[in-house]
């Protein structure tokens, strides 16, 4: 246990993290600590307080994941696969879990400048060092991590005492779980301390939002894995049959019968450890103990080289200017954008597998017209997220000529700007393909248009209405607050987004069930898409108002 | 008719009145420096011509806008600096102001632009992120967009915090020579030299209340022609029992 002087550190500097990251994107649903507004304001941190809630979700994970361990009979599949495949999904897991917990906590760290503060400090290195990890396991949410593995581990004991699963299996699972830790440890600090870089190389802000994507895709798909392991065993176990070994860190139990390939699994794993620790220690030493400051280290970045007496500046309207301004805010803050392109693919990852099966050659029409509508309305809701990119700059915006309908139109457009060409490729592409009709296509892209654009301006309209009364700063943590306080708005948020998604289900099933032909739902379905697109402009005019900000 | 007017102007934060009854005229062509200690209610004051704080009583005009009725209005009359520079930390300096004056829809010209970051000594520091910047120069790029913009009233708090010399030089010439060309400027500054050397009159408040207005030469002759910071000091609360405090604390 750290001693009582590292533990005040790492309490306090959570505490300033947790405040300054409310205001960024530090903060996650995977940093289970106290909000900000709880108190008052102010930020309340404890050991038990930011590991119990993810404790309990993790631990639920890892026992639905440990259920094959325990029915390798009825499944017919052997402990081994189970064992394997299951862990296999566990450590993904983990390791996009832990990369979005360190990843974030190490930025906001240095590009707050707390690093900074900390050797200001009499504090010797080892000391702040030994604060930052005591701050990052202990009260960021870190020793939570480990439940996703301490009931799974449990349950493969009791197999193995049992004799149904060998001894060896347990020893390279541990192996697994501690060398999947170390590296995405290790990766998170290293990804993190390049904060100030990232704002500055389009490539690194390339690679960190699709870094990002990934993160959630995977999250999402593991999730989805482990709320169906036993089906998910069957599945993947072929599969990581022929594969496994390649995979690093759980490669050892899938090569476990070759002891040379077993060996090869081992030192690849070992490299990537390896590898990523020294890298994350350059980094520390470099970033927080090395004695650049945060202030000096951004300094060293390439600068645009302007001329100023040739240059000119860019003047465009209004909305225009609102729609640059946001695109260049999300476009340097990776986390957030990739937020908001996943809300557009997670409809994609969920209506390509009905897209491409049997369903679209026997009911195209209904198909393309259920597709469409769901990614529109759906990608539409993204506006958010321009929203939470203002950040504390949103305080700026209350003190020039802007309407509150101004500001949504714009956030409703840029969003549109970002999700509009990607769900509209999506539903012409599959539309296309699988059922060849152009006039089809053309009209399943022109419902993902409307539906977007409608959505994104009544998502806009209501978020713009719904903003703290008096000049504040915008993040995801500001407006869930204003939504708590303004109960009444945010169930009829809830409800007219629900109809919106709803709908088109509605019309899609009941059409053929009253007789209607393919093209009466079409046709309804145009209509029901041009309706939303008027209500959204009215929803910009009248709930969103033309009063000032 | 005045570039800014406060009449009768009170208002409360929780419940307790931080501006009492404040009259305040500032005429075109006038430069108003607005003294008085931290909280005594001066960016309350300023953030009340652009609407972003309304007063619970009183009304507060500026070119005979109501900035509370129609802040919009009032917005793109005032070029408005609060004490903490707003910016977006994320934008370059060129791209922060194109996005500033493209809300204006004001295009200043090439040699317009290069004028005012020269002036401001910006030169090296138009490709930087803003968030990149120290406070002072964060400042100077919130004064530029305001220089760009050239408004008909300036309201200004903390001008000159974090300035360095000869940007500080800058400013209160350019303050001078808006005034000149009939300008209302409004600003607020703790460094007594540089109010006396720009002042057409000092407005002294004191918890929220004006206590002394006054060309800087009528109000130190309050004192018997004392400096600006005695009539300040005496005016503001300060007492002996504060210097003897810190003597104790040296001691």
């Amino acid at each position: 246990m750290p001693d009582s002087l590292t533990l005040k550190v790492a309490k306090n500097l959570t505490k300033e993290v947790t405040y300054r990251g409310f205001r960024g994107v530090a903060a996650s649903a995977f940093t289970p600590v106290a909000k900000p507004s709880e108190g008052k304001g102010r930020v309340n941190v404890s050991i038990v307080r930011s590991n119990v809630l993810g404790a309990i979700f993790y631990s639920i994970v890892s026992l639905s994941a440990s259920t094959p361990l325990l029915v390798t009979d009825y499944m017919k599949v052997p402990a081994t696969d189970a064992f394997s495949v299951s862990l296999t999904v566990l450590v993904g897991f983990a390791f996009a879990l832990s990369l979005m917990q360190v990843t974030p906590f190490t930025s906001t760290f240095i590009r707050e400048g707390l690093v900074d503060l900390l050797r200001l400090l009499p504090l010797t290195d080892s000391q702040i060092l030994k604060a930052y990890l005591t701050a990052l396991i202990l009260y960021w949410g870190g020793l939570s991590l480990t439940f996703i593995f301490i009931p799974f581990f449990i349950v493969a004991t009791y197999v193995t005492v049992n004799g149904i699963l060998p001894g060896t299996y347990l020893l390279l699972g541990l192996f697994a779980v501690v060398a999947t830790l170390t590296f995405s440890y290790s990766l998170g600090i290293a990804l993190g301390s390049y904060s100030y870089a990232v704002r500055r190389r389009a490539s690194l802000r390339l690679m960190s939002t699709a870094a990002w994507l990934l993160s959630f895709m995977m999250m999402f798909l593991l999730y989805r894995a482990s709320s169906i392991m036993a089906e998910a065993a069957k599945t993947l176990e072929p599969m990581l049959r022929t594969w496994g070994a390649l995979i690093p860190f759980v490669g050892p139990l899938f090569s476990a019968a070759n002891p040379t390939l077993m060996l090869g699994s081992i030192g690849e794993s070992a490299l990537l450890v390896m590898i990523a620790y020294v890298l994350a220690k350059r980094r520390i030493s470099k970033v927080f103990l090395g004695g650049i400051e945060y202030a000096v280290a951004a300094k060293a970045q390439p600068v645009r080289k302007v001329k100023v007496g040739e240059a000119g500046l860019r003047i465009s309207s209004l909305i225009g200017a609102m729609i640059r301004k946001d695109f260049k805010l999300l476009s340097r803050e990776p986390r957030r954008l990739a937020n908001m392109l996943f809300l557009v693919l997670l409809p994609v990852i969920m209506s390509v597998p009905v897209g491409s099966g049997s369903f679209m050659t026997k009911y195209p029409t209904y198909m393309v017209l259920f597709i469409s509508s769901f990614l529109g309305a759906f990608s539409g809701l993204a506006s958010e997220y321009v929203f939470y990119a203002e950040g504390a700059g949103a305080l700026l915006l209350y003190h020039l000529p802007l309407r509150k309908c101004d500001v949504a139109l714009a956030k409703a457009l840029a969003c549109s700007l970002i999700t509009l060409p990607i769900s509209a490729a999506v539903v012409g592409g599959l539309a296309a393909y699988f059922t060849g009709d152009v006039m089809l296509t053309v009209i399943g892209v022109a419902i993902t248009a409307l539906l977007n654009l409608g959505f994104s301006f009544i998502n806009s309209a209501i978020t713009m209405s719904m903003l703290p009364g008096t000049p504040s700063e915008w993040s995801e943590y500001s407006f869930r607050a204003s939504m708590g306080t303004r109960f009444v708005r945010s169930v009829v948020k809830l409800v007219v987004l629900g109809i919106g998604v709803g709908v088109p289900l509605v019309i899609i099933l009941l059409a053929p069930l009253m007789g209607a032909s393919p093209t009466m739902a079409r046709l309804l379905t145009i209509i029901y898409a041009v309706a939303s697109f008027i209500a959204g402009l009215v929803f910009l005019r009248v709930v969103a108002g033309s009063k000032p900000l | 008719m005045p570039g800014v007017e406060y009449v009768n102007v009170w208002k409360y934060y929780g419940g307790k009145p931080v501006v009492k009854g404040v009259n305040l005229r500032v005429k075109k062509g006038e430069v108003r420096v607005l003294l008085g200690p931290n909280g005594s209610g001066k960016s309350t004051l300023f953030k009340m011509s652009v609407g972003v704080v309304k007063p619970e009583q009183g009304e507060v005009r500026v070119n005979g806008v109501n900035a509370v009725k129609d802040p919009i209005a009032a917005r793109k009359i005032v070029g408005y600096a609060p004490e903490d520079p707003l910016v977006y930390e994320s934008l370059e300096v060129t791209e922060y102001l194109e996005f500033i004056l493209s809300i204006y829809g004001v295009r200043p010209s090439r040699e317009r632009f290069a004028a005012v970051i020269k002036a401001l000594g910006l030169d090296e520091h138009v490709g930087k992120l803003v968030g990149e910047l120290s406070h002072g120069n964060k400042r100077k790029v919130t004064l530029a967009a305001i220089m760009l913009r050239d408004p008909e009233v300036l309201v200004l708090d903390e001008a000159f915090s974090g300035l360095d010399v000869g940007s500080a030089r800058a400013v209160k010439a350019w303050l001078r020579s808006k005034a000149e060309s009939g300008a209302a400027v409004l600003v607020s500054t703790h460094i007594l030299p540089i109010a006396e050397a720009i002042a057409d009159k000092v407005t002294i408040i004191y918890e929220g209340r004006i206590v002394a207005e006054g060309t800087p030469g009528e109000l130190k002759s309050l004192e018997g022609g004392k400096e600006l910071e005695d009539v300040y000091l005496k005016l503001t609360g300060y007492s002996s029992e504060v210097e003897e405090l810190v003597k104790a604390l040296t001691t």
